[in-house]
């Protein structure tokens, strides 16, 4: 029976190895579509407000000078909650620090970057699906086509979190359930196919033990056929001198 | 021991078995793939709403501006190009509709019409009232359905690299269980026939058919127990004798573990050397690639001379440790000299331990016939790690992070020396070893072989611009040109399948057929063609779909020049340089096609230090495109293909 056991749980660890890949890849492509889709829902706004700057560019304000940004700034995130910050860079002096910035949350977050809000710590684990913020960044373009700054967009990641967790935890659910189905499925095929070869290595050990057996099994198992030839061999006087006995 | 019970009781059960497994299997795939799909459908649906109403909000207050300048709304100019310009940036909205209290509307529908229709959309309506416009906007119903049809497409593609990986654990059992019971019985029957009874266990049998074998020794023993002599050769032998599908497992991890880094190999050495390097980071990405072709081509070369010093066994051990040490090494790598240095250990790693699983085959083998069963066995392993290796290495990027993929594939690699650790070593046939290490006229050989113009041809045009197309375009730009088109690191894996794929269906159409001598030119020739010919798409259009379709013609174009080009050289030496062994020309291929490897490697990094990747991998496919061109000088005169006719 022990025998058995193991080879149904071979056998069932691959289907349930199959099913699990499927989960993991399909889980991977959903959260990808989900994150695209959280972040497109960002660039309506981002893309409006390039549009405006790039405008004011028009006008011959310049990005240094133009204190009507920080407003605009602060509209755009008074319209969109899930919107964390937005900061202004310029993108021709080597300077770091934002020249505009607006933010939903504390001061202390000032000049936001990828690396700094990272939920976990583990170097192996630090790639950019991990951060709990979306970063995304546009280049500002003046009239005659040079990019002076850059518009840069922080958002918020936790609501898709949220909604990849509940999709993996349904998924899961649903891994369990197609799994416990193949399993109820698998097993009495399996068992029924084990329990006729049980038949065929019993028909072959009576063989061997020279007991009686059904000879339509004999004839068509080549397992019999083998336990045949051990009682043949062992019958045959051929072997015994082969072996150099004497009886 | 020959049986012609071909529908016995056994094969019956063995083909049920294997066909009740791949029901339930790929019936389960299905039916949670459709569960699937449909939870995330749910999911997506209010997301993509959410984002029109977005879009519906940004219109509105874009075309609320214009009227606080005064301009009344009939009046407005340029609304219908900001509409459309919406409809180009977001591809699920069907149509939008800008409307006043009074009922004027500016309407723009996805096929240029002012027209708004009603096939099904999903529409998000935004009321006008005393100062703003309403917007209606109409979401495509079917959006959704075709970006979840892609990812059936990327289900059944999963559920193939699953199978795949099934198959060969499957396979392992089958020959723990079956296999290996069965090969002991029958040889154990035979021994006692022969005379030979003075055998022993060296290991204990499991399975079904162990309790059989069990009686039988007790049976032959009680037999046996007053036998006066026992030939001292037989009385330390197994009687078990190898076999060649033993070390198919172990094959399969050990390249498992090479190939799992196929998809994100280029990608982890581009953030080193963004960091740490004193190259461009195009060389800094060429040089790992060059270096590991370079010292896998010449361990390929020399791991026969070290597998007969060292033996069997410890060469496979050595080898593995080299593999894991330095795939191991890569997680930690912090310069591009590390990666380098580390990758020359994995790939002489991988060299030796290949050579060692295709000596083990040879070895275990004791006629023609189970030679090539031996072969198509290591063909077999190979591709199906292949196959699985770039698609599951890409998974476990995403799951652990690229250091902890490095660390993975590593731990397989050492995985497959716990397995080969218990295999018993083949019986080394002395004469023959005495004849492949009186191997003086090796580099003669080499030497006549290159002198002789057709194979030097095929060599260059077929063998190396096969494997310069794969190195340039498969290893190296792919996953670079597909990181620029925005994939994820499982699409990227995935992406691999389209020359795997083309390339097994393509051999297994191949090996089906027999063409003669004649055909084998013609084909040859067309694969070199259509094996560069694929990426000039590139040129016209510049999207994954072009890539896809350039290593789709890879995979059929190489599936068309492996086996046929192997088998003319084999022709043409046998005809005009008969001294020459089988296995001197085979070595020289191979040769060919780690140069073809290296030269690949480096054309790119050339290139890309003056063209971009699109244009690179068009050059490099208009290069094997001339290369392949060369087989004109093949020469199709009716005697040259007589004279290898005559010889099939």
């Amino acid at each position: 029976m022990f025998q058995k056991i193991k080879i149904i749980a071979v056998a069932v660890g691959i289907i349930f190895f199959l099913l699990s890949l499927l989960s993991v890849l399909q889980f991977f492509r959903f959260q990808n579509l989900l994150f695209d889709v959280a972040r497109t829902r960002v660039e309506v706004p981002a893309e409006a407000l390039k549009r405006d700057i790039e405008r004011s560019l028009a006008t011959g304000l310049s990005l240094q000078t133009n204190a009507q940004l920080l407003a605009m700034l602060d509209l755009v995130l008074q319209k969109n909650p899930n919107i964390f910050a937005i900061q202004i860079n310029d993108g021709l002096s080597n300077n770091t620090e934002p020249l505009w910035f607006a933010s939903n949350l504390s001061a202390s977050s000032q000049n936001l970057d990828d690396g700094k809000l990272v939920k976990n710590h583990w170097p192996f684990f630090n790639d950019s699906s991990q951060a709990s913020v979306f970063i995304q960044r546009w280049p500002i373009v003046d009239p005659i086509g040079t990019t002076v700054g850059q518009l840069i967009f922080t958002s918020d990641k936790s609501e898709a979190f949220k909604m990849a967790a509940n999709a993996r935890r349904e998924l899961m659910a649903l891994l369990g359930a197609v799994c416990a189905a193949s399993l109820l499925v698998l097993v009495p095929i399996l068992l029924f196919l084990l329990v006729r070869l049980d038949k065929v290595v019993i028909a072959a050990r009576s063989l061997i033990l020279d007991q009686k057996i059904e000879q339509d099994i004999v004839a068509q198992s080549e397992v019999c056929q083998l336990a045949k030839n051990v009682r043949d061999a062992n019958n045959s006087p051929v072997s015994i001198q082969h072996t150099g006995l004497t009886t | 021991m020959n049986f012609h019970l071909h529908k016995s009781i056994e094969r019956k059960i063995a083909v049920r078995t294997y066909i009740a497994l791949l029901l339930v299997g790929l019936c389960s795939s299905l039916v949670l793939t459709f569960l699937m799909l449909g939870n995330f459908e749910k999911i997506l649906l209010p997301q993509f709403v959410l984002k029109s109403n977005v879009i519906a909000n940004s219109v509105r207050s874009t075309v609320a501006d214009a009227l606080k300048l005064g301009i009344p709304f009939e009046s407005l100019v340029g609304v219908n190009d900001y509409l459309s310009d919406t409809l180009v940036d977001n591809s699920e909205i069907e149509f939008i509709e800008v409307k006043s209290l009074n009922g004027h509307a500016y309407t723009m529908h996805r096929n240029g019409t002012n027209q708004r229709t009603s096939n099904g959309e999903i529409l998000d309506v935004i009321d006008a009232d005393d100062e703003l416009p309403g917007v209606t906007i109409g979401l495509r119903g079917s959006y959704i359905q075709e970006k979840l049809q892609i990812m059936f497409g990327d289900a059944a593609v999963a559920s193939l690299v699953a199978l795949t990986v099934g198959f060969e654990i499957l396979l392992f059992f089958i020959v723990i269980w079956v296999l290996r019971p069965m090969g002991t019985w029958v040889s154990m029957i035979n021994g006692f026939k022969t005379g030979q009874t003075q055998r022993t266990f060296s290991r204990a049998v499991s399975g079904p058919f162990s309790e059989l074998i069990a009686l039988t020794h007790q049976y032959f023993q009680s037999k046996t127990r007053w036998a006066t002599q026992a030939t001292t050769q037989n009385a330390h032998k197994d009687w078990y004798e190898p076999r060649a599908y033993d070390v198919r497992i172990v094959l399969f991890l050990f390249v498992f573990s090479e190939e799992l880094l196929r998809s994100y190999f280029p990608i982890y050495v581009k953030d080193i050397a963004l960091t740490n390097t004193w190259l461009t980071v195009d060389f800094a990405i060429a040089l790992p690639i060059i270096t590991y072709m370079l010292f896998a081509g010449l361990g390929t070369l020399y791991g026969g001379a070290v597998i007969e010093r060292l033996g069997l066994r410890n060469a496979f051990k050595w080898s593995v440790t080299l593999s894991t040490l330095g795939l191991g090494g890569l997680a930690f790598a912090t310069t591009v000299t590390e990666v380098i240095a580390l990758r020359t250990a994995c790939a002489i790693g991988y060299a030796i331990a290949t050579v060692a699983c295709q000596v083990y085959m040879a070895q275990s083998s004791q006629n023609d016939s189970e030679t090539t069963n031996g072969l198509s066995t290591f063909v077999a392993a190979v591709t199906a790690a292949s196959l699985c290796g770039a698609p599951i290495g890409a998974v476990v990027a995403e799951l652990i992070g690229l250091h902890a993929a490095m660390l993975f594939a590593s731990g397989m690699a050492f995985c497959s020396w716990l397995l080969f650790k218990n295999l018993k070593m083949p019986a080394v046939d002395l004469n023959a070893q005495k004849n492949s290490a009186d191997g003086s006229s090796t580099r003669r050989n080499f030497a006549e072989l290159l002198k002789n113009r057709k194979i030097c041809i095929i060599l260059i045009c077929d063998v190396a611009a096969g494997k310069l197309m794969l190195a340039g375009l498969l290893f190296f730009l792919t996953p670079m040109l597909l990181i620029q088109f925005q994939f994820t690191q499982t699409s990227i894996g995935q992406f691999f399948m389209f020359y795997y794929l083309p390339l097994t269906l393509g051999n297994m159409v191949i090996s089906r057929s027999s063409p003669s001598p004649q055909s084998k030119k013609h084909i040859m020739f067309a694969g070199a063609l259509l094996s560069g010919a694929g990426t000039l798409l590139l040129y016209w259009f510049n999207s994954a779909v072009a890539l896809a379709v350039a290593i789709t013609c890879l995979g059929l174009g190489q599936s068309m020049v492996l086996t046929m080009a192997s088998s003319l050289m084999l022709a043409i030496a046998k005809t005009e340089l008969p001294h020459v062994s089988a296995a001197n020309t085979l070595a020289l291929a191979r040769t060919f096609d780690r140069i073809g490897g290296i030269v690949g490697a480096a054309f790119v990094a050339f290139f890309l230090l003056v063209f971009d990747y699109r244009i690179t991998t068009v050059f490099l496919g208009g290069c094997v495109l001339v290369l392949g061109l060369g087989n004109f000088w093949l020469g199709l005169r009716s005697n040259d293909v007589k004279k290898v006719a005559a010889i099939k």
